[in-house]
C-alpha cells in the first residue's frame, strides 16, 4: 500500500490584527459597567445608594469634628482600658508588662505560623508614624480661649438665671503664661456672641444661648414681615402673623449685648496666690485695649478676682492659659518616712488617705492640694462641669483638643506594643535562620511558640494574681474573662463531648447530654446571675469570692457546653475506619481517643472554635448587668457622671469600635486559618 | 483478676463510680444550700408564689396590678417575652433574607453597604447595640405632646419617647360572616394548591400555583368583605349619658364624637374598623400601646439576628453548586423557576440548621431586657428574687421555662429540617413509635430474632 502523500499544512500568515478588548469591558470602565451600571435598575440603585453613602459619611465626619464632645472618651481612656486599677501604679505596671508580653508573643507567633508581607509592615509603619507625628504636629495649634463673665446683672435665658461669678480659682504650672483680655471682638454684636467657640462658663453659656435665640427671632421677624407684605397671604393668616410680629418685636427690642452692657465697661483683675491674700499681680483692662500677661511663679492654685468698673454692666473676659479642671478622688496608701506603708495598729491594713486630684482638661497637668479659701470660704473652682466647650468646633480646635491628646495617649500604649511585635518577629526570624528546620521534626520556632503559649497562662497568673480582683475593669477585665473562659472551658468541653459520644456508658452519656442541653437552653445572663447569687449559698465561705471570679465560673460553664457541641461535630466528622483501624492495632479506648480521634477532631473544628472565641468575647459584655466593671459598664458609669452627661453617643461609639476591631481581627485570623486548610469540611460560618 | 479485664465489668464499674460521685456531690450541694437558706430563714418552696407581688409592671396596667400574686407577675413576664419572640422571629427572618440577598447583589455599592452593616452588627456585642438603640434612638424621640404621627390625621402609628402606639382593629357583629367566607376561601385555596401540585408533578403542566392560590384566597375574602358590608347598619344606638340610657341617631353621635370605639364597632357597616390612637391629655387612648423598652428590645434583637441570618442565607445560596445554575440556564429555565426549583431547595437544606440556632439565640437574647428594665420573664423573676429571697425556686422556674421555650423552637426547627434534608441510601426511615413497639417487645422481651421490615 502506498502511504498517503503528506498533506499540505495550510498556514494563515495574515491573521486579522489582534485588537484590544472593547474599552468598556476592561479595566476600570469595565468594572464600573459590570458592577455599578449593568442595568437601568442597577443604575438607579447606584445613584440612590451613592447619595445615601455621601450624605451619611459627611454627616458622620461633620459630627465627629464639630458636634461631638469627645472628652468622655479621651479623659477616661485608662478607666476604659483597665477600670479602677488605674489608681494603683503597681497594678498598672503589672498590666503593662502583661500587655507587652502578649505583644511579644503575638510577634513570635506571627513569624512562626505565617509571614507578614511587605504590605503588613507598611501598615504597621504607617500606624506607628501616625501615632508619633500627629501629636507633635498639633502642638503649634493654639488652644481655644476660656470665657468668663463678671458683673452685676444676672443673665436670664429661658427658664435659667445665671449669676456671674467674680472670683474663681484655677491651677497653673510653673512658668506658664496667662493672657487676659476683654472679649471685645465677641461683644459688639449678637452674631459675634452666637459664633463663640471656646470654653464658656454657665453665665456666658446663657448669654450665647440668648444671643442665638435672638438671632433666630430676628430671622423669623423678617420672614413674618415678608409674609405680611406678600399679596398671596390670606387675610386671617395676616392677622395672626401681625400678632406674632408684635410679640416677637416686644421681646427682642434690644440686642443681648446691649441688655447686659457687655461692650461698655472696663475691668480690674487681680491674681492672688493660693493663700487667698497675697496679690501677685493686678491690672486694669480696657475694651479693645492691650492684653495683660502674667507668668505663673509655681505650679499650684491661683485666684483670679475680677471687678467691673461700671454699674449695671457685665463683661466677658477672654483668658488664654487658664483651662477648666476635672476633679478625681483617689485613695493612696500613706507612706512613712522610710518609704514603707504605715500599718494601722487596729486593723492591720495599710493606712490609706483620700486625695482629690484636680486635672486640667487640655493637658494632664494636675495638682493635689486643696482648693484655696478666702476668709475661710472656698473660692469657686474653674471646673469642667460648669465650663464646657461651646460652639460649632472648627477643625483646628478638634485637632488640638481631642485628636492630638487621643493619639498621644494611644501612642504611649500602642507604640511599645508595636515595637515588641516587631521585635518578636525579628527574634523568631533570626532563630529560624540560625537553626534551620530538619524535617520531619517540627520547626524549632513552632515548638518554642507552642511552649510559650502553654506557659503564658501561668506567667500571666503570676503577674496578675496579686492585684485586687475587685478593681479589675475595662478592656482588661473583658480580656481576662474571655481568656480564662476559653482556656478553662476547653478541657471541660472536650470531656463533655467525649462523654456524650460514649456509647458504652449510658449513664455518662445521658448525664453529658443533660448538662449540655440544659446549659445551652438557658441564656447566659441566667447562668451569670446564678453564679453571682448562688455561690454564697453553696458554701458560705465563698461569699468573699470577688465578682470577677464568679463571672469566670459562669462563663466557663456556658462556654464549655457550646464547645462540647462544636467538638462533637468534629468527632462526628471522623470516618469510623480510623477508630476501627486503631482498635485493630490493639489500642485501648483512651489511647484511641487521645492519639487518633481527638487530634483529628480538634484540627477539624479550629475555625468553629475561633468563632466561639469571638462570641465569648462579645458575650462578656453581659457581665455589665451583674455589676462587673467591664468595658460596657465602665462606659455606662462614665456617662452617668456630671461632666459627661448626655455623651452616650460618643462613648458607645468608642466601645463599639473597640469591640469591632478586636472581633474583626479575630474573624480575619479565623478566615486565614480556614483558608490554609485546617478545616475539614466547608462549614457554614455563623 | 480476670474481672478487671472484662470490658463489661469495667463499664458497669465506671458508671457506678460516676453515679456515686454524682449523687454524693448533689447531696452535699443540696445540704449546704438548704443550710444556707435556713440560716436566712428561707425554706425553698413554691408557696411564696401566691403572695401579693407589690411591684408594678410597666405597660401592663390594664391587666396587672401590684395586688396580683407573684405567679401572675411571672405569667405577665412570660407573656412579654413571648411577645418579643413572636414579633422578633418573622421580622428578623425577613430582614435577614433581604440583607442576605443584598450581600449577593451584583451592584458593588449595594453589596458594600450590606457588608458594612452586617459586619458592624455581627462584631459588636448585642448589649452595646441595645443600649445604643434604647438611649440614643428611642429616648431621643419627641415627648408625648409632640409625637410623630404616621399619617398625620387619624394616625396608624404614633411614636414618642414613651413608646409606640399602633392603631387597633375592632370587629363588628358582621365579622363572623366575613370570617366564615374567608375561611372557606382559604380552604379552597389550600385544596387548589395541593391539587395543582399533584397535576404539575404528574403532567408537568405549568399551572401558576402561587398566583392561583393567592388569587382565590384574596378574591373570596374580598367577596366576603363586600357581602358582609351590604346589610344596613343600625340607625340608632343606645348610649349612656348622665347615668341614664337614651337612643340617639348614629350619624349625630358620630358627629358629636359620643361613641366609644366598641360602640362604633357595633354600628359599623364594615366587618372591621380601624381605631386610631387619640391624644387624651398626656396619653394616647384607643390604640395598642407598646412601651419604649419593648420597642428598643425588639428592634435591636431583630436587627442583630437579621445580620447573622443574612450571613447564613448568603452561605446557603453560595453553597449551591454553580453548575446547577448553569444547567438550569442550559435547560432554558427562567430566573423564577431556577430560584424556586433549583436554588432554593438546595440552599434551604444548608440554611435551616443554623437558622434554627439563630432562632434559639433570639429567644435567649430576649433576656437582655433586664438591662433596660423591660419586664420580661427574667427581669420579673429577678425582682421576685430580690423581694422574697427565694433564689433557688425562682432560678429553677426560670431555667425550666427558658429550656421549655428553647426545646419547643428546636423541636419545630427539627421537623422543618427533616422535611428539607436529602433522602439518600444512608437515611434511616424510622417508623413511628407505636409501630415500633411491637418489634421492641418481640426483640427484647420475647427474645425472638429481630427482622427488619420495610414499610411505606
Amino acid at each position: 500500500m502506498t502511504p498517503n502523500p503528506p498533506q499540505k499544512a495550510i498556514i494563515y500568515t495574515n491573521d486579522a490584527p489582534r485588537r484590544h478588548a472593547p474599552l468598556a469591558t476592561t479595566g476600570i470602565l469595565g468594572w464600573l459597567r459590570s458592577n455599578l451600571f449593568p442595568t437601568w435598575f442597577d443604575t438607579l440603585l447606584t445613584i440612590v445608594s451613592a447619595f445615601a453613602i455621601i450624605v451619611g459619611l459627611t454627616g458622620l465626619i461633620q459630627w465627629t469634628i464639630s458636634g461631638a464632645n469627645w472628652y468622655s472618651v479621651t479623659r477616661n481612656l485608662s478607666n476604659l482600658m483597665i477600670g479602677s486599677l488605674q489608681a494603683d501604679p503597681i497594678a498598672v505596671a503589672r498590666v503593662n508588662m502583661m500587655t507587652l508580653l502578649l505583644a511579644f508573643g503575638i510577634g513570635v507567633s506571627l513569624r512562626a505560623w505565617s509571614r507578614v508581607g511587605s504590605r503588613g509592615w507598611l501598615g504597621v509603619a504607617i500606624a506607628a508614624l501616625l501615632l508619633l507625628i500627629v501629636p507633635i504636629a498639633v502642638t503649634p495649634i493654639p488652644l481655644p480661649a476660656s470665657l468668663v463673665t463678671s458683673g452685676s446683672i444676672s443673665i436670664v435665658s429661658g427658664s435659667v438665671t445665671e449669676i456671674p461669678q467674680n472670683a474663681m480659682s484655677f491651677i497653673g504650672a510653673q512658668s506658664e503664661t496667662i493672657r487676659l483680655r476683654l472679649a471685645s471682638s465677641f461683644t459688639q454684636t449678637d452674631a459675634g456672641l452666637a459664633g463663640v467657640t471656646a470654653f464658656t462658663d454657665r453665665a456666658a453659656d446663657a448669654l450665647i444661648t440668648s444671643a442665638s435665640a435672638r438671632l433666630q427671632d430676628q430671622g423669623r421677624i423678617e420672614e413674618v414681615q415678608r409674609l405680611i407684605e406678600s399679596p398671596t397671604t390670606p387675610a386671617p393668616d395676616r392677622a395672626t402673623l401681625t400678632t406674632e410680629l408684635d410679640a416677637l418685636r416686644s421681646t427682642n427690642d434690644l440686642p443681648i449685648v446691649d441688655i447686659y452692657a457687655l461692650s461698655g465697661p472696663d475691668m480690674a483683675v487681680r491674681v492672688l496666690a493660693e493663700d487667698g491674700t497675697t496679690v501677685l499681680a493686678e491690672a486694669e483692662l480696657t475694651q479693645g485695649g492691650d492684653e495683660f500677661t502674667f507668668t505663673l511663679p509655681e505650679s499650684s492654685w491661683y485666684i483670679l478676682e475680677r471687678t467691673v468698673l461700671a454699674e449695671n454692666a457685665n463683661t466677658l473676659l477672654e483668658m488664654h492659659g487658664v483651662y477648666p479642671v476635672l476633679e478625681r478622688g483617689i485613695t493612696r496608701t500613706r507612706l512613712g518616712e522610710d518609704g514603707n506603708p504605715i500599718i494601722d495598729s487596729r486593723s492591720g491594713q495599710p493606712q490609706v488617705v483620700s486625695i482629690t486630684q484636680h486635672i486640667r482638661v487640655t493637658d494632664d497637668f494636675l495638682v493635689e492640694t486643696a482648693q484655696p479659701k478666702q476668709n475661710g470660704v472656698d473660692v469657686t473652682r474653674y471646673l469642667f462641669v460648669n465650663n464646657q466647650y461651646r460652639g460649632v468646633r472648627p477643625l483646628d480646635h478638634f485637632l488640638v483638643l481631642h485628636l492630638g491628646p487621643f493619639f498621644e495617649k494611644m501612642g504611649r500604649a500602642l507604640l511599645p506594643c508595636l515595637a515588641l511585635v516587631a521585635l518578636g518577629y525579628l527574634v523568631m526570624h533570626l532563630l529560624d535562620k540560625l537553626y534551620p528546620p530538619v524535617p520531619p521534626t517540627p520547626k524549632l520556632s513552632r515548638r518554642i511558640v507552642f511552649w510559650m503559649w502553654a506557659l503564658m497562662p501561668i506567667i500571666i497568673y503570676i503577674l496578675i494574681a496579686s492585684t485586687d480582683a475587685r478593681e479589675w475593669g475595662g478592656l482588661f477585665l473583658t480580656f481576662i474573662l474571655t481568656a480564662v473562659g476559653i482556656v478553662v472551658s476547653f478541657p471541660i468541653g472536650v470531656l463533655l463531648a467525649l462523654g456524650r459520644r460514649a456509647e458504652g456508658l449510658p449513664v455518662v452519656k445521658y448525664f453529658c447530654i443533660g448538662v449540655i442541653e440544659l446549659v445551652r437552653g438557658v441564656p447566659l445572663i441566667t447562668v451569670l446571675f446564678l453564679a453571682s447569687l448562688a455561690l454564697p449559698l453553696v458554701n458560705p465561705a465563698l461569699s468573699n469570692v470577688p465578682g470577677a471570679v464568679r463571672a469566670m465560673v459562669a462563663i466557663t460553664i456556658f462556654s464549655a457546653a457550646y464547645l462540647a457541641e462544636n467538638v462533637r461535630g468534629g468527632l462526628q466528622s471522623i470516618p469510623p475506619g480510623q477508630t476501627e483501624a486503631a482498635k485493630a492495632l490493639g489500642m485501648n479506648p483512651p489511647q484511641v481517643t487521645m492519639l487518633i480521634t481527638l487530634p483529628q477532631a480538634l484540627r477539624a473544628v479550629i475555625p468553629t472554635l475561633v468563632g466561639q472565641c469571638i462570641s465569648l468575647f462579645k458575650d462578656t459584655s453581659l457581665v455589665a448587668i451583674v455589676g462587673l466593671a467591664d468595658l460596657t459598664r465602665v462606659a455606662d458609669t462614665i456617662v452617668a457622671q456630671a461632666e459627661y452627661i448626655g455623651l452616650r453617643r460618643e462613648t458607645y461609639l468608642f466601645i463599639a469600635a473597640v469591640y469591632f476591631i478586636f472581633s474583626f481581627v479575630m474573624a480575619y485570623v479565623s478566615r486565614k486559618i480556614e483558608d490554609s486548610g485546617s478545616g475539614v469540611a466547608r462549614q457554614v460560618q455563623l | 483478676m480476670a474481672l478487671l479485664r472484662d470490658e463489661r465489668f469495667i463499664k458497669i464499674f465506671l458508671q457506678v463510680v460516676f453515679v456515686a460521685i454524682f449523687f454524693t456531690g448533689v447531696a452535699l450541694l443540696a445540704q449546704s444550700v438548704s443550710y444556707a437558706l435556713a440560716a436566712n430563714n428561707l425554706s425553698p418552696s413554691f408557696q411564696f408564689l401566691g403572695l401579693r407581688a407589690g411591684f408594678n409592671i410597666g405597660g401592663a396596667e390594664t391587666y396587672y396590678s401590684p395586688d396580683d400574686s407573684y405567679w401572675r407577675a411571672y405569667v405577665v413576664g412570660l407573656e412579654n417575652t413571648l411577645r418579643v419572640i413572636v414579633v422578633g422571629l418573622p421580622a428578623s427572618t425577613l430582614l435577614g433574607i433581604v440583607l442576605g440577598i443584598m450581600l449577593l447583589a451584583r451592584n458593588f455599592l449595594i453589596r458594600s453597604i450590606a457588608q458594612f452593616v452586617v459586619e458592624i452588627l455581627r462584631n459588636t456585642p448585642l448589649l452595646v447595640q441595645l443600649f445604643a438603640i434604647y438611649y440614643i434612638v428611642v429616648l431621643s424621640l419627641p415627648p408625648v405632646k409632640d409625637s410623630i404621627q404616621i399619617p398625620d390625621m387619624n394616625p396608624l402609628i404614633v411614636l414618642n419617647n414613651r413608646g409606640i402606639v399602633l392603631a387597633e382593629m375592632l370587629a363588628s357583629p358582621r365579622f363572623m360572616l366575613f370570617a366564615v367566607i374567608a375561611a372557606i376561601g382559604i380552604a379552597v385555596a389550600v385544596t387548589f394548591w395541593i391539587e395543582a401540585g399533584r397535576i404539575i408533578e404528574r403532567t408537568g403542566r405549568n399551572i401558576p400555583r402561587i398566583r392561583g392560590a393567592i388569587g382565590i384566597a384574596v378574591g373570596v375574602a374580598l367577596f366576603g368583605y363586600i357581602l358582609a358590608s351590604v346589610p344596613l347598619a343600625p340607625s340608632t344606638i343606645t348610649i349612656e349619658q348622665d347615668g341614664s340610657s337614651m337612643e340617639v341617631a348614629v350619624s349625630d353621635s358620630l358627629a358629636q364624637n359620643l361613641l366609644t370605639p366598641e360602640q362604633r364597632a357595633e354600628v359599623a357597616r364594615t366587618p372591621l374598623i380601624v381605631v386610631s390612637p387619640q391624644k387624651a391629655g398626656l396619653r394616647y387612648v384607643n390604640g395598642n400601646p407598646y412601651t419604649a423598652t419593648y420597642l428598643a428590645l425588639t428592634i435591636s434583637l431583630i436587627v442583630y439576628t437579621a445580620a447573622f441570618i443574612a450571613e447564613i442565607v448568603r452561605a446557603g445560596i453560595m453553597a449551591v453548586d454553580k453548575g446547577q445554575i448553569e444547567a438550569a440556564r442550559a435547560l432554558g429555565l427562567s430566573f423564577e423557576r431556577t430560584l424556586s426549583l433549583i436554588i432554593l431547595p438546595q440552599a434551604l437544606r444548608v440554611i435551616i440548621p443554623p437558622l434554627g440556632n439563630q432562632y434559639l439565640n433570639l429567644a435567649k437574647n430576649s433576656s437582655l431586657a433586664i438591662a433596660i428594665s423591660f419586664s420580661d420573664l427574667f427581669q420579673v423573676s429577678s425582682t421576685i428574687i430580690n423581694q422574697t429571697g427565694q433564689s433557688v425556686s425562682m432560678f429553677a422556674m426560670v431555667m425550666l421555662t427558658y429550656l421549655a421555650i428553647s426545646l419547643s423552637i428546636a423541636f419545630v426547627m427539627n421537623i422543618v429540617n427533616g422535611r428539607f434534608q436529602l433522602i439518600s441510601r444512608d437515611t434511616v426511615i424510622q417508623l413511628p413509635w407505636w409501630k415500633r413497639l411491637g418489634d421492641w417487645v418481640t426483640h427484647s422481651v420475647l427474645r425472638r430474632p429481630h427482622v427488619e421490615k420495610m414499610s411505606s
